[in-house]
């Protein structure tokens, strides 16, 4: 059965390099290997609606759901503002508040491009008017807004934690230190730059505009608090968090923000339900070729030889950057995910790595993917936003990967990055 | 007509997608609220979980027919256009073929579930499986059509055009 399952990899591999859209190609690999191997081939919708019964996964479209709530309420403005308040008086003061609003934004939304649109718009138009290159702006927008992912909440993890049998609780908090250490780094980057180009600072308003920047943005400041809050302290499950979080989002919106109204109701569910079917084929099609895979002890067979011939765990953490890197560059990140996690996770499992930290370098290099030439979905959006070229935007983002690059080399290399905070509130 | 029956469909369809991400927000928040007062509801967990299912599905369909599904153009944008036409019959036939093949198997998965009930709900577990041919049957209708158009001779390209006048 592995040499048909590597027989049909093969062509499979083909077929997506050719262009055919990845939820058909897998799912007619798998259904191949079942017509070939014998089997009934109704094991394939069967394994396909099998994936997307899973209480955990409900998470994902509430998550996607939340962070469509927060967007169309136009929260950003209020957490942009606030941010500025606190560090626009720095060198680079724009830049500075463009990273730290997309770290508290992390906290609300689970994905990269959400946290672009999100709060993109709001900081390159307030970076151009300071007098940065558009360029510039963007890049420091688009690096800023990988950040969305790792702080949780995280669309990618819940999809890693499903499908590689990882907690997601442990995931989210996994993602925090890392999160954090993205800003800080990119805020870095940005004290270092900021003399040598002469970007501006803010004025300083006082302590008065902070409180009133504070006042006006604490309540949407409040969502990652009821999230995290919710989920750690044990009164809810992360997929109920994202249930509440969006209960908090309306009332935000129609309520406290009056920023809703409920005509933007069906563009914002029809939005979510766009995305859950994007991404939830995806993860369905991966179930049905996952357990194709297991049945052809694929997994079983290549984590040993893996084993056998990288030896060291840290060789191989390694070497999985450098694929999951390349992989990044011409495949979009939860799908490129979705299939490698039957083949690399348990490799990882094999050295004695923990999945979680594992998940979390994973999601890292695919989520670089977004702000890198070919393919980076971020750069496309941001280079509208920014009103700048696909080319000018690939040039301007190439410093700013270099920070990011060293926090990945970080929680590659010293695991405590990642596993110290789940196993300190976890107990585990 | 077609157009017509074609934008029905999509109307319906994403006044289902609306109507299932209400009705999973508000049986997850159900179960949440109810295991907060100590009196948890026992078919919250099961109902979401049906209800993820067809959201999926119908999120699927929605993504299908406004043609949004994950694909990789990178090469294929890269081809000649002889070449590109002739992939792009390949790709399409392979996504009617998935279709169908998904169609006609999951109508056998919903026969073979039609008398199995889901644990605490009063429903048979064919309901697990019913949008999967929906899903199939679009996919295949959709990726027939685009077959169709895919098989169609492509347009002469400007420059070409202007030959061609010129030489009559």
């Amino acid at each position: 059965m592995i040499h048909l399952m590597i027989e049909i990899v093969v062509v499979w591999l083909m077929a997506i390099l050719m262009g055919m859209p990845l939820f058909a190609s897998m799912g007619l690999a798998g259904l191949a290997f079942v017509v070939f191997s014998g089997l009934s081939p109704s094991i394939v919708p069967q394994k396909m609606a099998q994936a997307m019964n899973s209480f955990p996964l409900v998470a994902a479209p509430l998550f996607i759901l939340m962070g469509n709530l927060l967007g169309a309420a136009k929260l950003t403005d209020r957490i942009v503002r606030f941010a500025t308040s606190l560090v626009g008086s720095l060198r680079g003061g724009y830049a500075h508040a463009s990273i730290l609003s997309s770290m508290i934004f992390a906290g609300m939304v689970g994905s990269a491009v959400a946290d672009a649109a999100g709060t993109g718009a709001v900081e390159v138009r307030a970076m151009k008017k300071a007098g940065y290159r558009p360029e510039t702006a963007a890049a420091i927008s688009s690096a800023a807004a990988t950040i969305g992912p790792i702080i949780p909440p995280s669309l990618p993890m819940v999809i890693y934690g499903v499908s590689a049998d990882a907690s997601i609780g442990r995931l989210f908090l996994a993602g925090v230190i890392p999160g954090v250490l993205m800003g800080l780094s990119l805020m870095t980057l940005v004290a270092i730059i900021a003399p040598r180009q002469g970007l501006p600072r803010h004025s300083f308003g006082g302590l008065c505009d902070v409180w009133l920047a504070l006042k006006e943005s604490i309540w949407a400041l409040l969502t990652p608090v009821i999230l995290l809050g919710g989920m750690f302290s044990g009164l809810v499950t992360p997929t109920e968090a994202a249930a509440v979080a969006c209960l908090w989002a309306l009332f935000l919106g129609f309520v406290v923000y009056r920023t809703l109204s409920v005509k933007d109701l069906p563009a914002i569910l029809l939005n979510t339900a766009e995305t859950t079917g994007i991404v939830a084929v995806l993860v369905m099609v991966a179930g049905a070729l996952g357990w194709c895979m297991s049945i052809s002890r694929i997994p079983q067979t290549l984590a040993p030889a893996i084993v056998a011939a990288i030896h060291q765990p840290v060789v191989f953490l390694l070497v999985s950057n450098v694929i999951l890197l390349a992989v990044g560059c011409f495949m979009e990140a939860l799908a490129a995910m979705l299939i490698l996690i039957p083949i690399l996770v348990p490799a990882a499992i094999s050295f004695g790595i923990d999945p979680v930290q594992f998940g979390l370098i994973m999601i890292f290099n695919l989520i670089l993917g977004t702000i890198h030439p070919p393919i980076g979905v971020v750069l496309f959006v941001m280079a509208r936003i920014a009103e700048v070229t696909y080319e000018q935007i690939s040039r301007a983002i190439l410093p700013w990967l270099v920070p990011l690059l060293i926090v990945l080399l970080a929680i590659t290399v010293w695991p405590p990055l990642t596993l110290w905070l789940p196993a300190l509130l976890m107990n585990k | 007509m077609r157009r017509v029956v074609a934008g029905a469909f999509d109307r319906t369809s994403a006044f289902i997608c609306c109507a299932l991400v209400v009705a999973l927000l508000a049986v997850v928040s159900l179960g949440a609220l109810t295991r907060s007062f100590g009196e948890p509801l026992i078919w919250t967990d099961e109902l979401s979980r049906f209800l993820m299912v067809w959201l999926a599905v119908f999120g699927w369909i929605v993504a299908t027919r406004k043609r949004i599904h994950v694909r990789i153009r990178f090469f294929q944008d890269r081809l000649p256009a002889r070449a590109h036409q002739a992939t792009e019959i390949v790709i399409q036939f392979a996504m009617t073929l998935f279709g169908v093949l998904v169609t006609v198997y999951s109508v056998g998965l919903i026969g073979k579930n039609h008398d199995l009930d889901a644990t605490s709900l009063p429903i048979s577990m064919a309901w697990m499986y019913a949008p999967m041919v929906l899903g199939g049957a679009i996919t295949a209708l959709q990726g027939a059509s685009e077959l169709i158009q895919a098989l169609r001779p492509p347009p002469p390209s400007p420059p070409a055009a202007i030959e061609e006048a010129a030489l009559e």
